[in-house]
């Protein structure tokens, strides 16, 4: 029997999930403790675990007559956040195996969580992390220093960014949740297999193609790589490159030759069966789109680099979840390692930096693409100089994004915008990852909008520095040396 | 001997009245009112205490509706006549049961709570689910006439749910038959 015990964050602090139990009475409720009080907030739990309206009835049921007594140890008086832990309280409580304990002391695994799950188990994002984990950092550090090791799930995307920017205790898991399917499979609580097969079918899945279609992207994409290999510089004029994608963990690189088997030779099988070694290539936009030049190469890049350390790895869930005298001390997954010193160091990063205009598609306006109604077409602008690009224009344009090629070596990066002229929105926050504390590699993109009112021009100098120590107050950390990039930029509109 | 055949039904209801008339005649003739009520309570003043629905603390009327059975007599009245709902009289299957009263348009039932022996959760259903008029207040009067308030939670998917202890007066006063339920 495992015993779980689980908490919600909240921004109140960590409220505990104590006890689910079943009752004849229609209405699902949550109470404090084994009090008789009903939260005003049962009525959005009870819409959680009603058959046809939460994911919980169609994960766990069907039910019998009546709704759920759920205890938490804490008022939880507004918002959703809570409907993760709520979740996987019923995970554990479905599991014969699992046991969901009131008493901290007696549990083989602490979970603390929060994130909305929708009807098809897909975790979403609910903001205020910061300050749930700040609410929640005496308990977790007080666990922490008992040698407990609570795993902290957050939904994936930005909730998990700024998560593992915060300041946690070392030595805390920080996992991003993507479906509860998956959370349930890691944590070793296995739902219903047909619910979960149910849901995996709805998942966003890459579309499978046919094989006369896979033939002819081939073909498309051996064309424009033929294309792209064959001129010498990118044209003056922006060019339209693809819709805004979200920056990929690890830059995609343009290999012209994985396109080449299925031209040479299709695979031979059904419609339905599936194509990873031919299909993955073909997902992403990037490889296939012709990407500008970097516009600034900070480094020259002539050596190859050397075989590149794996980084370290979070010890996967399952394994956090064997008995307590076995649980690996989880590592933290908010950093990536640095290289081993025993090796020599590599050759310095090929750093580069862009910046792709975000203009709003035919038929939409601005407003689209800054709710998230519609993707933005972006299209790179092309370099005057050294450091200066080609001034941008254009009622269509929205916003920028700001590219940036951090290579495949780890370093410290730290970015920032540097207002000479009018506003823009949101350069003061970059992104989190570029604070110059954590080591990044890889592609990383910023995006930051255009101001909806005040049309004047607008002058800026991004500036991306590098280092292979911390990076802080400008300054890098035990004397390590600074790289850095900048470019020049005016807007008009 | 003497056999004294009490009256049942309309005919009680109808001695009853008689006899809270001739009390309040009798007070009234030999000037115990006057020595024993603080203050003579208004129609006005009692209709607007027993429209409200969350009435502001009023001792004497209080006080003259714990002593004055006419009075409570009316107030009962503008309660039924104010009241949406309006439940049928149950006969007890047993002593410990507690009887699911229905009325039309909706149904007041107890459960025993599965998680703590000691709490109950009263559930008010609306036939008309979420789109009936859901009731605020739930208007408890007892065989002596004294109408007793609970405040209800908001309706949700037409259902009215709170949880009480054992020992609320609720239980009692849902336990017994004679008890007529109102819900405004």
């Amino acid at each position: 029997m495992k015993d779980v015990a689980i908490f919600a964050l909240t921004t109140g602090g960590l409220v505990q999930i104590q006890r689910i139990t079943h009752e004849r009475a229609p209405l699902s409720m949550m109470v404090v403790g084994r009090g008789s009080e009903r939260l005003s907030i049962s009525d959005r739990y009870d819409d959680f675990v009603y058959p046809g309206g939460g994911p919980v009835e169609r994960f766990f049921g069907p039910f019998p007559k009546g709704g759920f007594r759920l205890e938490v140890s804490d008022p939880i008086n507004s918002g959703d956040s809570w409907q993760l832990a709520a979740f996987m309280a019923h995970a554990v409580l479905a599991d014969e195996a699992c046991h969901l304990c009131r008493d901290v002391d007696e549990a083989d695994t602490i979970l603390c969580l929060t994130g909305l799950v929708d009807f098809d188990g897909l975790v979403g994002g609910v903001g205020h992390i910061p300050e749930k984990l700040h609410a929640a950092r005496s308990k977790l550090n007080e666990w922490q220093a008992a040698g407990r090791s609570p795993i902290i799930v957050v939904p994936s995307g930005p909730d998990h960014e700024r998560a593992l920017a915060a300041d946690i205790t070392e030595g805390i898991s920080v996992l991003a949740g993507i479906n509860v399917a998956d959370l349930g499979r890691d944590f070793g609580i296995p739902f219903g297999q047909g619910e979960i097969a149910a849901v995996e079918a709805v998942q966003p899945q890459p579309k499978r193609r046919r094989p006369w279609e896979l033939v002819l992207m081939a073909l498309v994409l051996a064309v424009g790589a033929y294309v792209f290999l064959s001129q010498p510089e990118p044209a003056p004029p922006p060019v339209k490159v693809a819709r805004e994608t979200p920056p990929p963990e690890k830059p995609p690189e343009i290999k012209p030759t994985v396109v080449k088997p299925p031209v040479a030779k299709p695979p031979p099988v059904k419609s339905s069966t599936v194509i990873p070694a031919v299909e993955k290539p073909a997902i992403p936009l990037a490889p296939a789109i012709k990407l500008p030049e970097p516009n600034i190469q900070v480094s020259a890049p002539p050596k190859p680099n050397p075989p590149i350390p794996k980084a370290r790895r979070t010890p996967p869930v399952q394994e956090l979840f064997t008995p307590k005298p076995t649980i690996p001390k989880p590592t933290r997954p908010k950093a990536v390692a640095a290289p081993p010193t025993t090796q020599p160091p590599p050759p310095p990063n090929p750093v580069s930096l862009a910046v792709l205009e975000r203009h709003a598609p035919h038929g939409y306006q601005c407003e689209h693409v800054y709710f998230g109604k519609a993707q933005a077409d972006v299209l790179a602008v092309p370099l005057l100089g050294p450091q200066q690009a080609k001034p941008s224009e254009g009622l269509s344009l929205c916003g920028l994004l700001l590219r940036m090629e951090l290579g495949e070596m780890p370093v410290y990066a730290m970015v920032k915008v540097e207002m000479l002229q009018g506003r823009m929105v949101g350069t003061r926050h970059p992104p989190s990852d570029l604070s110059g504390r954590r080591l990044v590699k890889g592609r990383r993109d910023w995006s930051i909008d255009l101001p909806f009112l005040g049309t004047g021009p607008v002058r800026y100098r991004l500036t991306l520095v590098t280092s292979t120590k911390p990076i802080r107050d400008d300054r890098p950390a035990d004397g390590g040396e600074l790289k850095t990039a900048s470019l020049l930029h005016e807007i008009s509109r | 001997m003497i056999e004294i055949k009490l009256p049942e039904g309309a005919e009680r209801e109808a001695a009853r009245q008689r006899f809270a008339e001739n009390v309040t005649s009798q007070d009234l003739a030999d000037g115990s009112v006057m020595e024993n009520q603080p203050a003579s309570i208004s129609a006005s003043r009692l209709y607007a205490h027993a429209m409200a629905l969350d009435p502001a603390p009023d001792g004497a009327l209080e006080a003259a509706l714990s002593s004055n059975l006419a009075l409570r007599r009316t107030y009962r009245e503008f309660q039924r006549v104010a009241s949406m709902y309006q439940l049928a009289d149950v006969i007890a299957a047993s002593s410990e049961a507690i009887p699911v009263r229905r009325g039309v348009g909706c149904q007041i039932s107890v459960e025993a709570s599965q998680a703590e022996a000691d709490q109950f959760i009263i559930v008010v259903e609306l036939d008309g689910g979420a789109d009936a008029p859901a009731p605020e207040l739930l208007l408890l009067c007892d065989e002596a006439d004294h109408c007793h308030r609970f405040p209800l939670p908001k309706a949700h998917r037409g259902v009215v749910q709170f949880i009480v202890q054992a020992d609320n007066p609720i239980m009692t006063l849902l336990r017994d038959p004679r008890t007529q339920a109102l819900l405004r």
